[in-house]
Protein backbone atom coordinates (compact mmCIF):
# COMPACT_ATOMS: atom_id res chain seq x y z
CA UNK A 1 0.00 0.00 0.00
CA UNK A 2 1.15 3.57 -0.85
CA UNK A 3 1.12 5.83 2.05
CA UNK A 4 0.80 8.77 0.00
CA UNK A 5 -0.64 9.24 -3.54
CA UNK A 6 2.53 8.77 -5.85
CA UNK A 7 3.28 11.59 -8.44
CA UNK A 8 2.33 9.56 -11.41
CA UNK A 9 0.65 6.33 -10.47
CA UNK A 10 -2.82 6.75 -10.61
CA UNK A 11 -4.12 2.92 -10.02
CA UNK A 12 -7.78 2.66 -10.75
CA UNK A 13 -10.07 5.25 -12.98
CA UNK A 14 -11.20 7.07 -9.05
CA UNK A 15 -7.97 8.40 -8.66
CA UNK A 16 -7.10 9.17 -12.13
CA UNK A 17 -10.59 11.42 -12.05
CA UNK A 18 -9.35 12.84 -9.23
CA UNK A 19 -5.93 13.71 -10.58
CA UNK A 20 -7.60 15.00 -13.33
CA UNK A 21 -9.65 17.25 -11.09
CA UNK A 22 -6.55 18.30 -8.32
CA UNK A 23 -4.73 18.88 -11.64
CA UNK A 24 -7.53 21.45 -12.57
CA UNK A 25 -7.64 23.40 -9.48
CA UNK A 26 -3.93 23.12 -8.54
CA UNK A 27 -3.56 25.03 -11.97
CA UNK A 28 -6.22 27.26 -11.34
CA UNK A 29 -4.80 28.10 -7.83
CA UNK A 30 -1.33 28.63 -9.45
CA UNK A 31 -2.76 31.19 -12.08
CA UNK A 32 -4.17 33.12 -8.53
CA UNK A 33 -7.79 32.43 -8.05
CA UNK A 34 -8.03 32.58 -4.68
CA UNK A 35 -11.18 29.92 -4.19
CA UNK A 36 -8.94 27.14 -6.28
CA UNK A 37 -6.36 27.41 -3.67
CA UNK A 38 -8.23 27.03 -1.02
CA UNK A 39 -10.41 24.17 -2.88
CA UNK A 40 -7.03 22.72 -3.91
CA UNK A 41 -5.35 22.81 0.35
CA UNK A 42 -8.53 21.62 1.62
CA UNK A 43 -7.36 18.35 -0.76
CA UNK A 44 -3.83 18.36 -0.31
CA UNK A 45 -3.43 18.92 3.59
CA UNK A 46 -4.05 15.54 4.75
CA UNK A 47 -1.11 14.15 2.63
CA UNK A 48 0.59 17.02 3.45
CA UNK A 49 0.25 16.54 7.01
CA UNK A 50 0.75 12.78 7.21
CA UNK A 51 4.12 13.43 5.25
CA UNK A 52 5.00 15.63 7.98
CA UNK A 53 3.90 13.86 10.77
CA UNK A 54 6.45 10.79 9.27
CA UNK A 55 9.02 12.99 8.54
CA UNK A 56 8.91 14.67 12.23
CA UNK A 57 7.00 12.82 14.51
CA UNK A 58 3.60 13.62 15.90
CA UNK A 59 4.68 14.91 18.80
CA UNK A 60 7.02 17.72 17.46
CA UNK A 61 6.89 20.76 18.45
CA UNK A 62 6.77 22.45 15.21
CA UNK A 63 4.59 19.73 13.58
CA UNK A 64 1.91 22.47 12.88
CA UNK A 65 4.17 25.14 11.85
CA UNK A 66 6.09 23.11 9.50
CA UNK A 67 2.64 22.07 7.83
CA UNK A 68 2.05 25.56 7.18
CA UNK A 69 5.54 25.86 5.74
CA UNK A 70 4.83 23.35 3.94
CA UNK A 71 1.35 24.78 2.69
CA UNK A 72 3.46 28.20 2.11
CA UNK A 73 5.98 26.14 -0.51
CA UNK A 74 3.33 24.38 -2.27
CA UNK A 75 1.33 27.31 -2.80
CA UNK A 76 4.54 28.96 -4.16
CA UNK A 77 5.58 25.93 -6.19
CA UNK A 78 2.10 25.77 -8.12
CA UNK A 79 3.19 28.27 -10.53
CA UNK A 80 5.74 26.11 -12.03
CA UNK A 81 3.40 22.73 -11.64
CA UNK A 82 3.29 21.29 -14.90
CA UNK A 83 0.69 19.30 -14.46
CA UNK A 84 3.51 16.24 -15.74
CA UNK A 85 2.62 13.75 -12.19
CA UNK A 86 -0.23 13.85 -9.46
CA UNK A 87 -0.55 17.10 -8.10
CA UNK A 88 -0.79 15.36 -4.13
CA UNK A 89 2.46 13.65 -5.25
CA UNK A 90 4.05 16.82 -6.24
CA UNK A 91 2.99 18.84 -2.96
CA UNK A 92 3.88 15.63 -1.02
CA UNK A 93 7.89 15.68 -2.18
CA UNK A 94 7.52 19.78 -1.23
CA UNK A 95 6.72 18.90 1.99
CA UNK A 96 8.65 15.95 2.23
CA UNK A 97 11.94 18.58 1.40
CA UNK A 98 10.44 20.92 3.82
CA UNK A 99 10.13 18.35 6.56
CA UNK A 100 13.50 17.24 6.25
CA UNK A 101 14.77 20.40 6.21
CA UNK A 102 13.29 21.50 9.72
CA UNK A 103 14.18 18.42 11.24
CA UNK A 104 18.06 19.07 9.82
CA UNK A 105 17.55 22.56 11.43
CA UNK A 106 16.32 21.49 14.64
CA UNK A 107 19.00 18.97 15.21
CA UNK A 108 21.92 21.35 14.53
CA UNK A 109 19.28 23.77 17.57
CA UNK A 110 19.39 20.87 19.75
CA UNK A 111 23.18 20.11 19.00
CA UNK A 112 24.51 24.27 19.85
CA UNK A 113 22.45 23.82 23.26
CA UNK A 114 22.80 20.65 24.67
CA UNK A 115 24.66 17.03 23.87
CA UNK A 116 22.80 14.75 22.20
CA UNK A 117 23.37 12.04 24.95
CA UNK A 118 21.54 14.21 27.30
CA UNK A 119 18.32 14.69 25.22
CA UNK A 120 15.70 14.00 28.27
CA UNK A 121 11.64 14.12 28.27
CA UNK A 122 11.94 17.54 26.24
CA UNK A 123 12.69 15.61 23.59
CA UNK A 124 9.83 15.13 21.07
CA UNK A 125 10.96 11.71 19.81
CA UNK A 126 10.83 10.81 23.17
CA UNK A 127 8.41 7.98 24.35
CA UNK A 128 5.26 8.35 26.07
CA UNK A 129 2.80 6.44 28.07
CA UNK A 130 0.88 3.80 25.53
CA UNK A 131 3.01 4.36 23.00
CA UNK A 132 4.92 1.53 20.91
CA UNK A 133 8.48 1.36 22.29
CA UNK A 134 9.63 -0.37 18.99
CA UNK A 135 7.58 1.20 17.15
CA UNK A 136 9.12 4.61 17.87
CA UNK A 137 12.46 3.43 18.41
CA UNK A 138 12.52 2.15 14.55
CA UNK A 139 10.89 5.61 13.39
CA UNK A 140 12.87 7.45 15.14
CA UNK A 141 16.11 5.46 13.70
CA UNK A 142 14.77 6.42 10.60
CA UNK A 143 14.06 9.85 11.25
CA UNK A 144 17.59 10.17 12.47
CA UNK A 145 18.97 8.75 9.45
CA UNK A 146 17.02 10.92 7.33
CA UNK A 147 18.57 13.63 8.99
CA UNK A 148 22.47 12.65 8.54
CA UNK A 149 21.73 11.19 5.01
CA UNK A 150 23.09 13.14 1.99
CA UNK A 151 20.03 15.12 0.34
CA UNK A 152 19.76 12.82 -2.70
CA UNK A 153 19.64 9.82 -0.51
CA UNK A 154 17.30 11.10 1.96
CA UNK A 155 15.19 11.76 -0.60
CA UNK A 156 14.74 8.78 -2.32
CA UNK A 157 14.74 6.77 1.13
CA UNK A 158 12.00 9.14 2.51
CA UNK A 159 10.14 8.96 -0.49
CA UNK A 160 10.52 5.32 -0.81
CA UNK A 161 10.02 4.35 3.12
CA UNK A 162 7.82 7.19 4.70
CA UNK A 163 6.10 7.76 1.57
CA UNK A 164 5.71 3.86 0.05
CA UNK A 165 6.36 4.62 -3.64
CA UNK A 166 7.90 2.63 -6.31
CA UNK A 167 11.23 3.16 -7.17
CA UNK A 168 9.74 4.18 -10.91
CA UNK A 169 7.71 6.71 -8.75
CA UNK A 170 10.86 8.04 -7.33
CA UNK A 171 12.62 8.32 -10.27
CA UNK A 172 9.48 9.85 -11.95
CA UNK A 173 9.51 12.54 -9.00
CA UNK A 174 13.17 13.50 -8.32
CA UNK A 175 13.57 13.57 -12.36
CA UNK A 176 16.53 11.11 -12.01
CA UNK A 177 17.05 7.74 -13.89
CA UNK A 178 15.80 4.76 -12.14
CA UNK A 179 19.41 3.02 -11.88
CA UNK A 180 20.38 6.38 -9.94
CA UNK A 181 17.83 6.20 -7.41
CA UNK A 182 18.32 2.45 -6.60
CA UNK A 183 21.77 3.35 -6.04
CA UNK A 184 20.96 6.29 -3.78
CA UNK A 185 18.33 3.87 -2.31
CA UNK A 186 20.97 1.32 -1.72
CA UNK A 187 23.93 3.51 -0.29
CA UNK A 188 20.75 4.95 1.97
CA UNK A 189 20.48 0.96 3.63
CA UNK A 190 24.01 0.21 3.31
CA UNK A 191 23.74 3.29 5.93
CA UNK A 192 21.31 2.33 7.70
CA UNK A 193 22.59 -0.93 8.09
CA UNK A 194 25.62 0.23 10.03
CA UNK A 195 23.22 2.31 12.36
CA UNK A 196 21.43 -0.73 13.04
CA UNK A 197 24.64 -2.46 13.95
CA UNK A 198 25.53 0.67 16.46
CA UNK A 199 22.26 0.01 17.80
CA UNK A 200 22.06 -3.29 19.88
CA UNK A 201 18.41 -2.93 21.04
CA UNK A 202 16.86 -1.73 17.55
CA UNK A 203 19.16 -4.83 16.32
CA UNK A 204 17.42 -7.36 18.99
CA UNK A 205 13.94 -5.54 17.77
CA UNK A 206 14.54 -6.70 14.64
CA UNK A 207 15.87 -9.72 14.77
CA UNK A 208 12.81 -10.78 16.80
CA UNK A 209 10.42 -10.10 14.04
CA UNK A 210 12.16 -13.24 12.45
CA UNK B 1 28.80 -6.48 -3.22
CA UNK B 2 27.50 -9.19 -1.70
CA UNK B 3 23.79 -11.15 -1.69
CA UNK B 4 22.62 -8.16 1.02
CA UNK B 5 24.02 -5.20 -0.70
CA UNK B 6 21.02 -6.23 -3.79
CA UNK B 7 17.81 -5.01 -1.79
CA UNK B 8 15.47 -6.92 -3.64
CA UNK B 9 13.01 -3.29 -4.29
CA UNK B 10 10.82 -4.32 -6.73
CA UNK B 11 9.75 -7.20 -4.72
CA UNK B 12 8.70 -5.36 -1.80
CA UNK B 13 6.61 -3.14 -4.37
CA UNK B 14 4.93 -5.88 -4.99
CA UNK B 15 3.90 -7.31 -1.50
CA UNK B 16 2.63 -3.66 -0.73
CA UNK B 17 0.05 -4.47 -3.50
CA UNK B 18 -0.70 -7.78 -2.63
CA UNK B 19 0.69 -9.18 -5.95
CA UNK B 20 3.31 -10.92 -4.48
CA UNK B 21 3.88 -14.48 -5.93
CA UNK B 22 4.26 -18.12 -3.86
CA UNK B 23 7.65 -18.41 -5.36
CA UNK B 24 8.38 -14.55 -4.94
CA UNK B 25 7.47 -14.53 -1.05
CA UNK B 26 10.12 -17.14 -0.41
CA UNK B 27 12.63 -14.93 -2.59
CA UNK B 28 11.77 -12.14 -0.85
CA UNK B 29 11.67 -14.06 2.93
CA UNK B 30 15.27 -15.40 2.19
CA UNK B 31 16.30 -11.83 1.83
CA UNK B 32 14.94 -10.50 5.20
CA UNK B 33 16.27 -13.19 6.99
CA UNK B 34 20.03 -11.84 5.69
CA UNK B 35 18.98 -7.71 5.64
CA UNK B 36 18.72 -6.14 8.44
CA UNK B 37 17.76 -2.64 6.44
CA UNK B 38 14.92 -4.24 4.65
CA UNK B 39 13.56 -5.71 7.68
CA UNK B 40 13.51 -2.78 9.17
CA UNK B 41 11.95 -1.18 6.05
CA UNK B 42 9.45 -3.43 6.01
CA UNK B 43 8.29 -3.10 9.93
CA UNK B 44 9.27 0.88 9.40
CA UNK B 45 6.18 0.93 7.04
CA UNK B 46 3.98 -1.12 9.09
CA UNK B 47 4.57 1.61 12.01
CA UNK B 48 3.58 4.07 9.36
CA UNK B 49 0.74 2.69 8.16
CA UNK B 50 -0.32 2.54 11.66
CA UNK B 51 0.65 6.04 12.24
CA UNK B 52 -1.55 6.97 9.05
CA UNK B 53 -4.79 5.76 10.27
CA UNK B 54 -4.57 8.72 12.74
CA UNK B 55 -5.28 11.20 9.75
CA UNK B 56 -8.11 9.23 8.09
CA UNK B 57 -10.37 11.76 8.99
CA UNK B 58 -10.55 14.56 6.03
CA UNK B 59 -10.47 17.88 7.39
CA UNK B 60 -12.87 20.62 6.46
CA UNK B 61 -12.11 23.60 5.68
CA UNK B 62 -15.00 25.82 6.35
CA UNK B 63 -15.07 29.09 8.29
CA UNK B 64 -17.53 28.08 11.52
CA UNK B 65 -18.97 31.41 11.02
CA UNK B 66 -19.95 30.62 7.50
CA UNK B 67 -21.69 27.58 8.81
CA UNK B 68 -23.18 29.14 11.34
CA UNK B 69 -24.61 31.61 8.94
CA UNK B 70 -25.72 29.27 6.30
CA UNK B 71 -27.43 26.76 9.16
CA UNK B 72 -29.33 29.80 10.83
CA UNK B 73 -30.65 30.36 7.10
CA UNK B 74 -31.50 26.89 6.26
CA UNK B 75 -32.46 25.04 9.33
CA UNK B 76 -32.80 27.53 12.80
CA UNK B 77 -33.88 24.88 14.92
CA UNK B 78 -31.43 22.14 13.45
CA UNK B 79 -28.42 24.75 13.17
CA UNK B 80 -28.51 25.30 16.97
CA UNK B 81 -27.97 22.09 18.27
CA UNK B 82 -25.21 21.58 15.35
CA UNK B 83 -23.76 24.97 16.11
CA UNK B 84 -23.12 24.00 19.35
CA UNK B 85 -21.03 21.16 18.19
CA UNK B 86 -19.19 22.95 15.90
CA UNK B 87 -17.75 24.91 18.56
CA UNK B 88 -16.01 22.29 19.85
CA UNK B 89 -12.25 22.11 20.29
CA UNK B 90 -11.19 21.42 16.78
CA UNK B 91 -8.36 19.33 16.42
CA UNK B 92 -4.87 21.50 16.24
CA UNK B 93 -3.65 19.74 12.97
CA UNK B 94 -6.77 22.02 11.48
CA UNK B 95 -5.37 25.10 12.40
CA UNK B 96 -3.76 26.05 9.27
CA UNK B 97 -6.27 25.83 6.95
CA UNK B 98 -9.01 27.66 9.19
CA UNK B 99 -6.45 30.48 9.81
CA UNK B 100 -6.11 30.30 5.96
CA UNK B 101 -10.11 30.17 5.40
CA UNK B 102 -9.75 33.22 8.24
CA UNK B 103 -7.54 35.53 6.74
CA UNK B 104 -9.08 35.20 3.16
CA UNK B 105 -12.94 36.24 4.67
CA UNK B 106 -10.15 38.73 6.56
CA UNK B 107 -9.06 40.17 3.20
CA UNK B 108 -12.10 40.34 1.82
CA UNK B 109 -14.17 41.58 4.29
CA UNK B 110 -11.28 44.28 4.22
CA UNK B 111 -11.64 44.98 0.73
CA UNK B 112 -14.92 45.02 0.62
CA UNK B 113 -15.50 47.45 3.66
CA UNK B 114 -12.83 49.56 2.25
CA UNK B 115 -14.53 50.38 -0.48
CA UNK B 116 -17.95 50.59 1.18
CA UNK B 117 -16.37 52.78 3.92
CA UNK B 118 -14.43 55.13 1.50
CA UNK B 119 -16.69 55.41 -1.47
CA UNK B 120 -19.94 54.92 0.01
CA UNK B 121 -20.37 55.26 3.56
CA UNK B 122 -18.19 57.60 4.60
CA UNK B 123 -19.88 59.72 2.10
CA UNK B 124 -23.65 59.34 2.72
CA UNK B 125 -23.66 58.34 6.19
CA UNK B 126 -24.75 60.50 9.09
CA UNK B 127 -22.08 60.30 10.69
CA UNK B 128 -19.66 60.78 8.18
CA UNK B 129 -17.44 63.58 8.13
CA UNK B 130 -19.03 64.24 4.76
CA UNK B 131 -16.48 65.42 2.60
CA UNK B 132 -17.09 67.53 -0.13
CA UNK B 133 -18.06 65.94 -3.23
CA UNK B 134 -15.56 65.50 -6.20
CA UNK B 135 -12.87 64.45 -3.49
CA UNK B 136 -11.01 61.48 -4.17
CA UNK B 137 -11.86 58.80 -2.66
CA UNK B 138 -8.26 58.41 -1.35
CA UNK B 139 -9.27 61.49 0.64
CA UNK B 140 -12.15 60.50 1.59
CA UNK B 141 -11.25 57.15 3.45
CA UNK B 142 -8.54 58.85 4.88
CA UNK B 143 -11.09 60.86 6.94
CA UNK B 144 -13.40 58.10 7.75
CA UNK B 145 -14.30 57.51 10.72
CA UNK B 146 -12.07 54.00 11.96
CA UNK B 147 -14.65 52.69 14.80
CA UNK B 148 -17.73 53.76 12.97
CA UNK B 149 -16.70 51.84 9.79
CA UNK B 150 -15.96 48.45 11.67
CA UNK B 151 -20.39 47.95 12.03
CA UNK B 152 -20.49 47.05 8.51
CA UNK B 153 -17.92 44.26 9.02
CA UNK B 154 -18.57 43.70 12.62
CA UNK B 155 -20.74 39.94 11.72
CA UNK B 156 -17.94 37.55 11.25
CA UNK B 157 -15.29 39.85 12.55
CA UNK B 158 -15.00 38.41 16.62
CA UNK B 159 -14.64 34.78 15.63
CA UNK B 160 -12.07 35.08 13.12
CA UNK B 161 -9.63 37.69 14.61
CA UNK B 162 -7.82 35.93 17.14
CA UNK B 163 -7.23 32.87 14.83
CA UNK B 164 -6.33 35.47 11.99
CA UNK B 165 -3.28 37.23 13.49
CA UNK B 166 -1.07 34.49 13.11
CA UNK B 167 -2.35 33.25 9.77
CA UNK B 168 -0.12 35.71 8.23
CA UNK B 169 2.29 33.97 6.06
CA UNK B 170 -0.37 31.76 3.41
CA UNK B 171 -3.10 34.76 3.72
CA UNK B 172 -0.38 37.44 2.72
CA UNK B 173 0.71 34.85 -0.25
CA UNK B 174 -2.71 34.36 -1.37
CA UNK B 175 -4.05 37.88 -0.48
CA UNK B 176 -0.16 38.52 -3.13
CA UNK B 177 -0.98 36.58 -5.74
CA UNK B 178 -4.77 37.14 -6.18
CA UNK B 179 -5.65 40.42 -5.26
CA UNK B 180 -9.27 39.33 -6.29
CA UNK B 181 -9.78 37.83 -3.19
CA UNK B 182 -13.20 39.91 -2.17
CA UNK B 183 -14.58 37.08 -3.94
CA UNK B 184 -14.61 34.96 -1.04
CA UNK B 185 -17.78 33.71 -0.49
CA UNK B 186 -20.76 33.90 2.33
CA UNK B 187 -20.30 35.86 5.22
CA UNK B 188 -18.57 38.72 3.59
CA UNK B 189 -21.45 38.71 0.67
CA UNK B 190 -23.74 38.37 3.66
CA UNK B 191 -22.25 41.62 5.49
CA UNK B 192 -21.99 43.57 2.12
CA UNK B 193 -25.62 43.09 1.38
CA UNK B 194 -26.77 44.09 4.82
CA UNK B 195 -24.33 47.25 4.49
CA UNK B 196 -26.21 47.35 0.58
CA UNK B 197 -29.32 47.50 2.01
CA UNK B 198 -28.50 49.49 4.66
CA UNK B 199 -27.72 52.13 1.93
CA UNK B 200 -30.45 51.75 -0.43
CA UNK B 201 -33.04 52.09 2.69
CA UNK B 202 -34.57 55.46 3.40
CA UNK B 203 -32.78 57.50 6.13
CA UNK B 204 -35.43 58.59 8.79
CA UNK B 205 -33.29 60.95 10.53
CA UNK B 206 -32.82 62.62 7.14
CA UNK B 207 -36.24 62.18 5.78
CA UNK B 208 -34.36 61.27 2.58
CA UNK B 209 -33.39 57.67 0.90
CA UNK B 210 -29.53 57.62 1.73
CA UNK B 211 -28.95 56.06 -1.63
CA UNK B 212 -30.35 58.39 -3.99
CA UNK B 213 -29.46 59.88 -6.45
CA UNK B 214 -25.95 61.59 -6.26
CA UNK B 215 -24.41 58.32 -5.33
CA UNK B 216 -25.97 56.21 -7.76
CA UNK B 217 -22.75 55.16 -9.51
CA UNK B 218 -20.59 54.56 -6.37
CA UNK B 219 -23.60 51.83 -4.71
CA UNK B 220 -24.05 50.58 -8.72
CA UNK B 221 -20.17 49.94 -8.08
CA UNK B 222 -20.61 48.31 -4.65
CA UNK B 223 -23.47 46.63 -5.91
CA UNK B 224 -21.71 44.93 -8.89
CA UNK B 225 -18.75 43.82 -6.89
CA UNK B 226 -21.50 42.48 -4.36
CA UNK B 227 -23.55 40.81 -7.50
CA UNK B 228 -20.25 39.40 -8.92
CA UNK B 229 -19.18 37.93 -5.72
CA UNK B 230 -22.62 35.86 -4.73
CA UNK B 231 -22.01 34.54 -8.46
CA UNK B 232 -18.62 33.40 -8.19
CA UNK B 233 -19.29 32.10 -4.49
CA UNK B 234 -22.73 30.15 -6.13
CA UNK B 235 -21.25 28.83 -9.13
CA UNK B 236 -17.98 27.74 -7.10
CA UNK B 237 -20.29 26.12 -4.79
CA UNK B 238 -22.18 24.27 -7.55
CA UNK B 239 -19.41 22.84 -9.16
CA UNK B 240 -17.82 21.74 -5.73
CA UNK B 241 -21.41 19.97 -5.01
CA UNK B 242 -21.26 18.19 -8.96
CA UNK B 243 -17.50 17.05 -7.78
CA UNK B 244 -18.45 15.74 -4.43
CA UNK B 245 -21.43 13.83 -5.89
CA UNK B 246 -19.44 12.36 -8.67
CA UNK B 247 -16.31 11.97 -6.15
CA UNK B 248 -19.29 9.79 -3.79
CA UNK B 249 -20.29 7.56 -7.04
CA UNK B 250 -23.63 9.46 -7.38
CA UNK B 251 -22.96 9.71 -11.56
CA UNK B 252 -26.42 10.92 -12.29
CA UNK B 253 -26.67 13.60 -9.47
CA UNK B 254 -23.16 15.08 -10.65
CA UNK B 255 -24.36 15.10 -14.40
CA UNK B 256 -27.05 17.40 -13.37
CA UNK B 257 -25.18 19.69 -11.24
CA UNK B 258 -22.84 20.04 -13.74
CA UNK B 259 -25.55 20.63 -16.56
CA UNK B 260 -26.80 23.04 -14.08
CA UNK B 261 -24.10 24.90 -13.53
CA UNK B 262 -23.44 25.29 -17.51
CA UNK B 263 -27.34 26.80 -17.52
CA UNK B 264 -27.17 28.98 -14.15
CA UNK B 265 -23.60 30.29 -15.10
CA UNK B 266 -22.52 29.98 -18.73
CA UNK B 267 -19.73 32.25 -18.37
CA UNK B 268 -17.63 31.34 -15.01
CA UNK B 269 -14.56 29.08 -15.42
CA UNK B 270 -16.30 26.48 -12.85
CA UNK B 271 -18.33 26.11 -16.29
CA UNK B 272 -15.58 26.35 -18.34
CA UNK B 273 -14.03 23.01 -15.89
CA UNK B 274 -17.00 21.34 -15.58
CA UNK B 275 -17.17 20.83 -19.57
CA UNK B 276 -14.13 18.44 -19.12
CA UNK B 277 -15.70 16.71 -16.88
CA UNK B 278 -19.03 16.33 -17.91
CA UNK B 279 -17.52 14.86 -20.90
CA UNK B 280 -14.97 12.66 -18.82
CA UNK B 281 -18.38 11.25 -17.27
CA UNK B 282 -20.18 10.24 -20.47
CA UNK B 283 -17.28 8.96 -21.60
CA UNK B 284 -16.57 6.47 -18.92
CA UNK B 285 -20.41 5.84 -19.08
CA UNK B 286 -20.28 4.81 -22.57
CA UNK B 287 -21.60 7.56 -24.48
CA UNK B 288 -18.38 8.96 -26.02
CA UNK B 289 -20.58 10.94 -29.05
CA UNK B 290 -21.68 13.14 -26.12
CA UNK B 291 -18.33 13.14 -24.57
CA UNK B 292 -15.86 13.81 -28.28
CA UNK B 293 -18.84 16.76 -28.54
CA UNK B 294 -18.04 18.11 -24.62
CA UNK B 295 -14.38 17.56 -25.43
CA UNK B 296 -14.36 19.50 -28.36
CA UNK B 297 -16.31 22.46 -26.65
CA UNK B 298 -13.94 22.38 -24.11
CA UNK B 299 -10.71 22.28 -26.21
CA UNK B 300 -12.45 25.32 -28.17
CA UNK B 301 -11.45 27.72 -25.38
CA UNK B 302 -8.22 29.73 -25.59
CA UNK B 303 -5.82 27.76 -23.51
CA UNK B 304 -8.44 25.19 -21.57
CA UNK B 305 -6.41 24.61 -18.07
CA UNK B 306 -7.14 21.18 -18.82
CA UNK B 307 -6.05 21.42 -22.47
CA UNK B 308 -4.14 17.77 -22.29
CA UNK B 309 -6.50 15.59 -20.88
CA UNK B 310 -9.46 16.96 -22.67
CA UNK B 311 -6.95 15.89 -25.74
CA UNK B 312 -6.60 12.63 -24.09
CA UNK B 313 -10.39 12.37 -23.73
CA UNK B 314 -10.86 13.03 -27.09
CA UNK B 315 -8.63 11.12 -28.55
CA UNK B 316 -10.20 8.29 -26.61
CA UNK B 317 -13.53 8.96 -27.13
CA UNK B 318 -12.46 8.78 -31.25
CA UNK B 319 -11.35 5.25 -30.40
CA UNK B 320 -14.42 4.33 -28.68
CA UNK B 321 -16.32 5.32 -31.54
CA UNK B 322 -14.03 3.11 -33.88
CA UNK B 323 -12.48 5.95 -35.92
CA UNK B 324 -9.17 4.96 -35.25
CA UNK B 325 -7.03 7.11 -37.69
CA UNK B 326 -8.94 10.70 -36.18
CA UNK B 327 -8.09 8.75 -32.91
CA UNK B 328 -4.50 8.21 -34.19
CA UNK B 329 -3.94 11.71 -35.18
CA UNK B 330 -5.78 12.94 -31.84
CA UNK B 331 -2.65 10.76 -29.73
CA UNK B 332 -0.38 12.13 -32.10
CA UNK B 333 -1.64 15.78 -31.16
CA UNK B 334 -1.31 15.12 -27.50
CA UNK B 335 2.41 13.57 -28.03
CA UNK B 336 3.31 16.67 -29.82
CA UNK B 337 1.38 19.58 -27.86
CA UNK B 338 2.78 17.67 -24.23
CA UNK B 339 5.68 15.97 -25.21
CA UNK B 340 7.71 14.59 -22.36
CA UNK B 341 4.16 14.43 -20.04
CA UNK B 342 2.51 11.06 -18.78
CA UNK B 343 0.06 12.10 -21.62
CA UNK B 344 2.74 11.87 -24.28
CA UNK B 345 3.66 8.45 -22.80
CA UNK B 346 0.02 6.74 -22.68
CA UNK B 347 -0.24 8.54 -26.40
CA UNK B 348 3.13 6.44 -27.43
CA UNK B 349 1.35 3.47 -25.99
CA UNK B 350 -2.21 3.33 -27.21
CA UNK B 351 -0.80 4.46 -30.97
CA UNK B 352 0.94 1.31 -30.29
CA UNK B 353 -1.90 -0.71 -29.51
CA UNK B 354 -3.53 0.94 -32.91
CA UNK B 355 -0.39 -0.37 -35.13
CA UNK B 356 0.20 3.44 -35.42
CA UNK B 357 3.33 3.89 -33.75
Amino acid sequence: MSLVMAPNNPSSSASQDDAVELTALARLAGSGDPAATRRFLDRVWPTLSRVVNSVLGARHPEVDDVIQQSLIAVLQALSAFRGECHPAGYASRIALHVALRARRNAAVRRARSQSLAQISAADPDAHWPGCDVSAERRKRALRDLLTDLPEEQADALGLRVMLGWSLEDVAQATGAPLNTVRSRVRLAKEALRRRIEADPVLADQLERLL
Amino acid sequence: MNVVDIHPEELIDKLAEGSLTFAERKRLDAHLAQCSSCRFEMAVRGDLVVDALAFEERPALTLPGAVRQERALSAPREGATRQARSLRPRSRRRWPLMMLAAALVLCAGGAMAAVIRGAVVSRWLPWSAGPERGESSARVSATKPVPKAKRVVAGPAPTIEPIASSAVPIASIVAARAPEAAAVPTPVTVALARARSQLAAPDPARGVSVGAPAPVTAVSAASNLVEASATRAASAALFADANRARRDGNIDRAVGLYRALQSRYPNSSETELSRAMLAQLQLERGNPEAALAGFDHYLAADSPILGAEALVGRARALEQLGKSAQAAAAWRQVQSRFPGSVHARLAATRLAALGMR
